[in-house]
C-alpha cells in the first residue's frame, strides 16, 4: 500500500468514527433540553429521568467526539500538510468560529452535567439550550470549510508559480456550496440521530419495558425526526442541483453517467463497469436525471467520457454510496409521512405495526450520513481542493504512513467496541429501574 | 496585528499548559495513590476534573487553529517533522479522554472502573510525557535543512535523552501543579494531608529534575539551555520563579492551601516565559545554524485582519461563560 493510499484511509476512517459522535453531539442535547424543559414545566419525576439518561448519553458521545475532533484538526496537518500550508489561511475562518462554537458547547455541557443543584433552574436549563444551539452551529462552519474544497473561493491562483494570493477568507468562508451542504448535514444528523433513539424506545416499548417512560421519550424526538427527514429530500434535490452546476464530474459518477446525452435517465441501482464505461444490471428512468439535475427533462447532462481520465473520481464507490444514500433518505422520509398521517390522524403510534418499522430504521439514517459523505469526499477526487490541488500533491512527505494507518483503525474499532457495550450497559441499567 | 496573533497563540498555549496541565497532572498522580484512601483520591479528582475538563482543552485547538490560518509555514514544518512525537501525544489524549468519561459515565460500576482508571492514569503520563519531548527536541531544534535520510528527520530530533528529560520534568511539574489544584479542593484534613504529601513529593522531584535538565543540557552543548544560561531576562524570570518556592513552601507550612495553586502557576508562568525569551523569534532551530521565524511565516494581511477579528469575537463571546464556568465550579466552592 502507497502512502497516499494510506493517508487517504486513515482520514476516511478517522472522519468515519468521528462524524458518527459529531451527529450525536450535536443533537442529543436538544433531546435533553426538551425533556428538561418537560420536567421544569410538568415536574413530572420521569422527565428529569429521562433528562438524566440521555445527559449520560450526551457526556459520552460528546467526550468521544471532541478526542476524536482533536485527533482530526491534527490530521489534516500530519496526512496533508502541503495542502494545510496552502489552504490554512484561505479557509482558516470557518475553522477559527467553529473552534469558538465547540468551546462554547463544552463549558455549557460542563456547566449543565455538574450543574444540578449548583446554578438556578432558568440558567441550567439555558445551558442546556446552548449545547445544542452551539453544537449546530459549530457543525454548520465546519462542514463550510469541508464546502470550500468542493467550491474553492476567495482567492487567485496562478498553476505556473503554484501561488494563492488575493486571499479574502471571508469569501471563502461563503463559498457557493456552504449553505446547500451545511443545510444537507444539519439535517442528516438530526434525522440520523433521531431515528436511531426512536429505534431504541420503541424497541424497549415493544419488549414492555417502562413503557410510559419510553412513551415519553419517544414523543419527544419524534417532532424533530418528522420535521427533518420531510425537509431532507428537498435539500438533497436543492445540492444535486448545486453539484450539477458546480462539479459535473461529482454528478456523473454519483449517478454513474458515462456519456454526454439529452434527456438523460436517471440510473437506479446497477453495477458501474469503469472500464466499459457502461452500468450493468440498472434500472433506467428516461429523462429523470436531466430533470432532476436542471429541472428540464430534455437538458444535457455531461458524462464522465467528457473529462480526462486522470480527472475523473471513482464511479463504483460514488454511485453505489450515492444509492445507498438516497435509498435511505427516501425511506426516512417516507416513515415520517406516515407517522405523520398517524398525527393528524390522532391514532396511537405505539400500537402500530410502525414501531416494529422504526426497531429496524435504528442505524439507517447513520449509515445514510456514511454513505453521504463518502459521495462528497470520494467523488471530489482526483482533487482535495476541486481542480486547484490534488490529493496527491497534498500527502505528507513521511513515509511510512501505512503504520500509522493500521495502528488508528485498530484504536478507533476499539474504541467503538467500548462505546457500544458502554451503550447496551447504560440502557439494559435503565430497563430495571 | 501579527504579534496580537502570536500573543494569543502563547497565551493559549500557556493556559493549555496551566488548566489542561493540572488535568494531565491529576491523572499522572493517580498513579501514585498509594493504598489509602484510593475510592476518595479518586472521586476528588472526578469531582475536580468533570466540569472543566473538556473545555480546559480546548485551549490546544485554538492553538492549532491560529498556527494553521496565521502560521501556514510554521505549521506545515511543525507538522511534518514532528510527526511522530505529534501522533503518540494525540493517541493518549485519546486514551485519557474516552477513560475519563467511561470512569465517570459507565452505568455499571464493576470491575471494568480499575482498567478505565489504569488507562486513565497511564494515558495522562504517556500524553504528558510525549509534550515534554516535544516542548524538549523544539528547544534542542535539531531539524536538518536538507536530510532525506528517514531516521535523521524524523527520528533523531526527538529520540534522544534530552528530550526525554524534558518529558519526566514535565510529569512532575504538572503532577506538582495538579496537587496544588487538589490540596486546596479536598475537603477532609486527611485528604488535605494526602494531597500536601504529593505536592511536596513532587515539588521535589522537579527540583531535582530542572537541576538535572540544565546541567545535563549545558554540558550537552544544548544551545538554548546555554543561552538560557547566558541571557539576563531569561536568568531573571528564572530567579523570580525560584523565589516563588520560598513562598510555596511557607504556604505548605502555614497550611494556606488557597494560595499555593497561584504561587505554583506563577513559577510555570515564569519557566516557560524564561524559555520564551530564549526561544523568540525562532519556532524551531535547524541542524547547523539558524531557524524557522514564527513572524516570518505570518499569513497575508487581509487573513491577519479576518484573524484577529475571529479571536476578538471568540474571546468575548467565550470568556464570560469560561469565568463563569470556572466560578462556580473553581471558586465559590
Amino acid at each position: 500500500m502507497d502512502d497516499l493510499f494510506a493517508a487517504r484511509s486513515q482520514m476516511a476512517i478517522s472522519l468515519i468514527f468521528h462524524i458518527v459522535f459529531a451527529c450525536i453531539g450535536m443533537v442529543m442535547p436538544w433531546f435533553m433540553a426538551s425533556s428538561y424543559y418537560q420536567y421544569l414545566k410538568k415536574q413530572d419525576q420521569q422527565y428529569l429521568d429521562l433528562t438524566k439518561m440521555w445527559m449520560k448519553g450526551v457526556a459520552i458521545f460528546f467526550a468521544v467526539g471532541a478526542v476524536s475532533g482533536t485527533l482530526i484538526s491534527f490530521e489534516l496537518g500530519l496526512l496533508w500538510p502541503e495542502f494545510m500550508e496552502k489552504a490554512g489561511p484561505i479557509f482558516g475562518m470557518p475553522f477559527s468560529y467553529e473552534g469558538a462554537a465547540f468551546f462554547l458547547e463544552a463549558i455549557a455541557l460542563g456547566i449543565f452535567l455538574y450543574g444540578f443543584g449548583r446554578v438556578s433552574p432558568k440558567i441550567h436549563l439555558f445551558s442546556a439550550v446552548m449545547v445544542g444551539v452551539s453544537g449546530v452551529i459549530s457543525g454548520i462552519f465546519v462542514v463550510s470549510a469541508n464546502a470550500w474544497m468542493n467550491a474553492p473561493a476567495g482567492f487567485d491562483y496562478n498553476p505556473l508559480t503554484n501561488e494563492y494570493t488575493n486571499i479574502d477568507p471571508i469569501a471563502a468562508m461563503f463559498n457557493s456550496a456552504w449553505f446547500t451542504q451545511s443545510l444537507h448535514m444539519t439535517l442528516a444528523a438530526f434525522s440520523a440521530t433521531s431515528v436511531a433513539v426512536l429505534g431504541v424506545h420503541a424497541l424497549l416499548i415493544l419488549r414492555n419495558i417502562r413503557v410510559d417512560f419510553n412513551q415519553k421519550a419517544f414523543k419527544i424526538v419524534l417532532p424533530f425526526f418528522i420535521v427533518s427527514a420531510l425537509l431532507q429530500p428537498l435539500s438533497g434535490d436543492l445540492s444535486a442541483k448545486d453539484i450539477a452546476k458546480r462539479q459535473p464530474e461529482k454528478l456523473a459518477a454519483m449517478e454513474a453517467h458515462f456519456h454526454t446525452e439529452k434527456a438523460a435517465p436517471l440510473i437506479i441501482g446497477g453495477i458501474p463497469n469503469e472500464k466499459e464505461e457502461r452500468v450493468d444490471f440498472a434500472i433506467k428512468l428516461p429523462g429523470l436525471l436531466s430533470f432532476l439535475a436542471f429541472g428540464d427533462f430534455n437538458a444535457e447532462v455531461k458524462g464522465l467520457s467528457d473529462f480526462p481520465k486522470d480527472e475523473r473520481p471513482p464511479v463504483l464507490i460514488t454511485h453505489i454510496a450515492f444509492q445507498i444514500m438516497v435509498g435511505v433518505g427516501t425511506f426516512l422520509a417516507l416513515l415520517a409521512m406516515a407517522s405523520l398521517f398517524y398525527l393528524v390522524r390522532k391514532k396511537s403510534l405505539f400500537t402500530s405495526k410502525l414501531l416494529k418499522v422504526f426497531v429496524w430504521a435504528t442505524p439507517l439514517g447513520f449509515i445514510a450520513v456514511e454513505a453521504g459523505w463518502i459521495v462528497t469526499e470520494v467523488g471530489r477526487q482526483p482533487w482535495i481542493i476541486y481542480k486547484v490541488m490534488k490529493t496527491a500533491d497534498a500527502v505528507t512527505p513521511m513515509p511510512g504512513i501505512v503504520y500509522s494507518l493500521w495502528f488508528f483503525s485498530l484504536m478507533y474499532i476499539l474504541l467503538a467496541v467500548v462505546v457500544a457495550w458502554l451503550f447496551y450497559r447504560q440502557v439494559k441499567v435503565y430497563q430495571r429501574s | 496585528m501579527d504579534i496580537f496573533i502570536a500573543i494569543i497563540l502563547v497565551v493559549s498555549a500557556w493556559l493549555y499548559i496551566l488548566l489542561a496541565g493540572a488535568d494531565l497532572g491529576a491523572g499522572i498522580l493517580e498513579r501514585f495513590k498509594g493504598k489509602t484512601l484510593k475510592r476518595e483520591q479518586e472521586a476528588l479528582i472526578t469531582d475536580a476534573m468533570g466540569p472543566v475538563w473538556e473545555a480546559n482543552h480546548i485551549w490546544i485547538i485554538l492553538g492549532v487553529v491560529i498556527m494553521f490560518v496565521g502560521f501556514p509555514k510554521a505549521f506545515r514544518d511543525l507538522v511534518v517533522f514532528y510527526h511522530i512525537p505529534l501522533t503518540a501525544m494525540l493517541i493518549g489524549i485519546v486514551g485519557r479522554g474516552t477513560a475519563f468519561t467511561f470512569r465517570h459515565y459507565d452505568a455499571v460500576k464493576g470491575k471494568s472502573q480499575r482498567w478505565y482508571s489504569v488507562l486513565f492514569s497511564l494515558s495522562s503520563i504517556w500524553t504528558t510525557l510525549w509534550l515534554g519531548i516535544l516542548a524538549g527536541s523544539i528547544t534542542m531544534g535539531n531539524i536538518p535543512r536538507h536530510g532525506n535520510h528517514f531516521v535523521e528527520v524524523y527520528i533523531d530530533p526527538w529520540f534522544n535523552p534530552f528530550s526525554f528529560l524534558i518529558g519526566i520534568f514535565l510529569c512532575s511539574l504538572l503532577a506538582y501543579i495538579s496537587a496544588t489544584y487538589l490540596v486546596a479542593e479536598a475537603t477532609t484534613s486527611e485528604g488535605k494531608e494526602l494531597f500536601k504529601k504529593r505536592a511536596v513529593i513532587a515539588n521535589i522531584v522537579s527540583i531535582l529534575l530542572g537541576i538535572l535538565v540544565f546541567v545535563y543540557g549545558y554540558f550537552s552543548d544544548i544551545q538554548l539551555i546555554r543561552e538560557f544560561l547566558l541571557h539576563p531576562y531569561s536568568m531573571l524570570a528564572f530567579a523570580f520563579s525560584s523565589s516563588l518556592l520560598i513562598f510555596q513552601w511557607y504556604a505548605i507550612k502555614k497550611k494556606q492551601y488557597q494560595y499555593l495553586k497561584y504561587l505554583g502557576g506563577g513559577q510555570i508562568t515564569l519557566i516557560l516565559l524564561g524559555w520564551l525569551i530564549v526561544q523568540y523569534p525562532y519556532v524551531f532551530r535547524w541542524k547547523g545554524g539558524g531557524g524557522l521565524m514564527l513572524l516570518d511565516t505570518i499569513a497575508p494581511e487581509a487573513v491577519q485582519l479576518q484573524l484577529t477579528i475571529a479571536l476578538v469575537v471568540g474571546l468575548i463571546v467565550i470568556l464570560p461563560p469560561y469565568l463563569y464556568l470556572m466560578h462556580i465550579f473553581k471558586i465559590r466552592k
